[in-house]
């Protein structure tokens, strides 16, 4: 048995993670290439989870993330005159994360502790620190925390599936959406519905909206972000993400924001209509 | 008239506030017309779905490096189960006795209940409970878990091609491993809007996931092999190391072995009703106590009031487990033999 955690079952320590051998050569797999200035069809779906105060499901091609939000509940402690607010991004532990490879998700001691066990991960990774920090940014300005003093309010999103290839940005795009849409489930007051938008600029200064996968970027891609936006609130920046190869010069980070900002309106134009229509579903 | 002098009312609630506020009473109200707070009848489960989650390398549409060797999906009302099964390779000799042993699954249950750290009593015990249920069921045995070991040799061409035992004949294998190799299984639990009887849910998920299984085949890839040589020098000897790497193929996949029929779970609680005759407006309540037992319980006012329950879980004749926690009304033979005709008509209607 495992030593270092009693309170999972991880089966034997000696125990090694399955590595599975090159695929056959003939079953390469054919991408079919979207348009550059098309968003991915989604699947959007609010108040599954019943015991959250607010809840999303969000589908868009193999990725699947599910958004509770717990509040507002009260707090132990002093008294605090605003809620205070929290993220969690997490992965399911068999869930591939993207460019595992470079943030090294599992650290020396976690790696110890599950060798081959991938259910005994109990801290969050480098990629989910980033992430949950990136969607904490993000949603803090729209919410009225002062409407909540001493109470707390928690964003628990769970990626549910995942490519492996799937973009570390594009999945923090549809984190970010994700979210914003459990918290209008939940029912706390905003100022606005947070979107966002993922766009990479290539090489001639063409714009590619919600480019999925890593595949594209090597060949063209000189930059990209993602950039949310309260869009009924004056188009305020309320996060923002940014990777280029080499410095980002002014024109193409204003060119990134523009985009990001007309794929961040489609989407929001997704969400209204998808509340609009929940509204007479419950009529 | 001395009502209103004394200011006092009588207060009504929502049927929904009441059960908030007391559970307890809104429980034995239901009960006293023949009903459960969640409308159900004494004996009647909440409908069952599941699916195959799609979340497996062998299952998915696309062809993917996910290293989920089988999944499900469980919805049973609001609740949903997510189960995921995972394997690691282990080295071990096992002899005959030891093959024909039972295995278990090593399970990790995660209940989104709003709340970051290490898990809660209820996830571990119900770790535990799985882990112990399989293994006791027997449905799954060590000589199903052992890695179907082929070797890989590169021919003259420089092509690579894999001998494995059940396909190639003796003569195509003359040099075999003399070592062996088993998997050890993993499956991890989501579940979302808990409510009710988990054992159930998890239990349900994981038969599923397990019937779903594919193990892969497995070759030793002597490139990565990785042999250190003992080296001695001034007094200090080195060991001999020798770590082969299995390479699990990419495609070839065996459907995991299952001994005999999983079971299928089915939790009972025991309430005491008092039936309320109230006959006149002298305010006596004759109370006439009888027990009743309450399948799936579900919802606030039955999970925190129904402290005696019954779990069983079986296929049909064979019982594969059957647990009975007392403390609340007493549990008698009769409810005993009632949960099992239940659960074995359940089981055979569901398995079928």
């Amino acid at each position: 048995m495992n030593v270092q955690d009693r309170r999972r079952l991880l089966g034997p320590p000696n125990a090694r993670l399955l590595v599975f051998g090159s695929r056959q050569p003939e079953t390469a797999d054919t991408q079919t290439v979207k348009p550059a200035d098309e968003i991915r069809p989604m699947f959007l779906k609010t108040g599954l989870i019943t015991n959250a105060n607010g809840s999303a499901y969000l589908e868009v091609d193999n990725t699947i993330i599910s958004v509770s939000v717990f509040g507002p509940r009260p707090i132990r402690g002093s008294f605090i005159d605003r809620a205070s607010f929290a993220v969690e991004f997490k992965f399911l532990p068999y869930v591939s994360q993207p460019m595992e490879a470079i943030f090294e998700c599992h650290n020396e001691a976690s790696k110890a502790a599950a060798s081959s066990n991938l259910n005994g991960r109990s801290s969050l990774t480098g990629i989910e620190h980033k992430i949950s920090s990136f969607i904490e940014t993000s949603l803090l300005p729209s919410i009225l925390l002062e409407k909540y003093p001493k109470s707390s309010i928690d964003i628990f999103v769970t990626v549910i599936a995942n490519d492996a290839q799937t973009n570390l940005l594009n999945l923090a795009n549809w984190a970010v959406n994700c979210s914003s849409l459990a918290l209008v489930d939940s029912g706390i007051e905003c100022k606005d519905v947070v979107t966002s938008g993922h766009v990479r600029l290539t090489a001639n200064g063409n714009a590619i909206l919600d480019p999925a996968s890593n595949s594209e970027r090597k060949a063209e891609g000189v930059a990209e972000a993602v950039v949310s936006f309260m869009n009924y609130h004056n188009n305020e920046i309320v996060g923002i993400w940014t990777e280029s190869e080499g410095a980002l010069d002014e024109t193409n980070l204003s060119s990134l924001i523009e985009h990001s900002k007309k794929m961040s309106r489609q989407i929001r134009a997704a969400v209204n209509s998808y509340m609009l229509e929940s509204v007479h579903n419950d009529d | 008239m001395s009502e209103t002098d004394s200011g006092l009312r009588p207060m009504a609630f929502a049927p929904d506030i009441l059960a908030r506020i007391a559970p307890e009473l809104s429980l034995q109200r239901h009960l006293a017309i023949g009903l459960r707070p969640s409308l159900r009848n004494f004996h009647e489960f909440r409908p069952v779905q599941t699916g195959d989650g799609g979340l497996s390398r062998y299952t998915s549409s696309s062809q993917n490096d996910s290293p989920v060797l089988g999944s499900a999906v469980l919805k049973s009302g609001n609740t949903t189960v997510i189960c995921g099964i995972t394997a690691g390779i282990v080295e071990e000799k096992l002899s005959e006795q030891a093959l024909a042993e039972a295995a278990s699954v090593y399970p990790v249950v995660e209940i989104a209940r709003g709340r970051m750290g290490a898990p809660t009593d209820e996830e571990m015990i119900l770790s535990q409970k799985l882990f112990e249920t399989v293994h006791h069921a027997g449905v799954l045995q060590k000589a199903a878990l052992k890695v179907n070991v082929g070797i890989r040799s590169q021919n003259s061409d420089g092509t690579s091609e894999v001998f494995y035992p059940d396909q190639n004949s003796e003569d195509d294998l003359m040099f075999k491993p003399s070592r062996e190799w088993s998997f050890v299984l993993y499956a991890h639990f989501q579940v979302f809007s808990r409510e009710g009887p988990m054992f159930d849910l998890c239990w349900g998920a994981l038969v599923k996931a397990l019937q779903a299984t594919q193990l892969p085949y497995a070759y030793i890839d002597e490139r990565i092999a990785d042999i250190k040589v003992p080296i001695r020098s001034r007094g200090h000897f080195g060991t001999v190391r020798e770590n082969y790497m299995l390479a699990c193929d990419y495609a070839r996949s065996q459907p995991l072995e299952i001994a005999g029929k999983c079971g299928w779970s089915s939790s009972f609680g025991v309430v005491d009703a008092h039936s309320e005759e109230s006959g006149d407006m002298s305010g006596d309540i004759q109370m006439d106590e009888s027990a009743v037992l309450l399948a799936d319980l579900q919802g606030e006012a039955e999970e925190t009031n129904v402290v005696s329950r019954i779990t069983v879980v079986t296929a049909g004749e064979l019982l594969h487990n059957v647990s009975i926690v007392g403390g609340g009304a007493t549990i008698t033979k009769q409810f005993l033999k009632q949960a099992i005709e239940v659960s074995r008509r359940r089981a055979a209607d569901l398995l079928a």
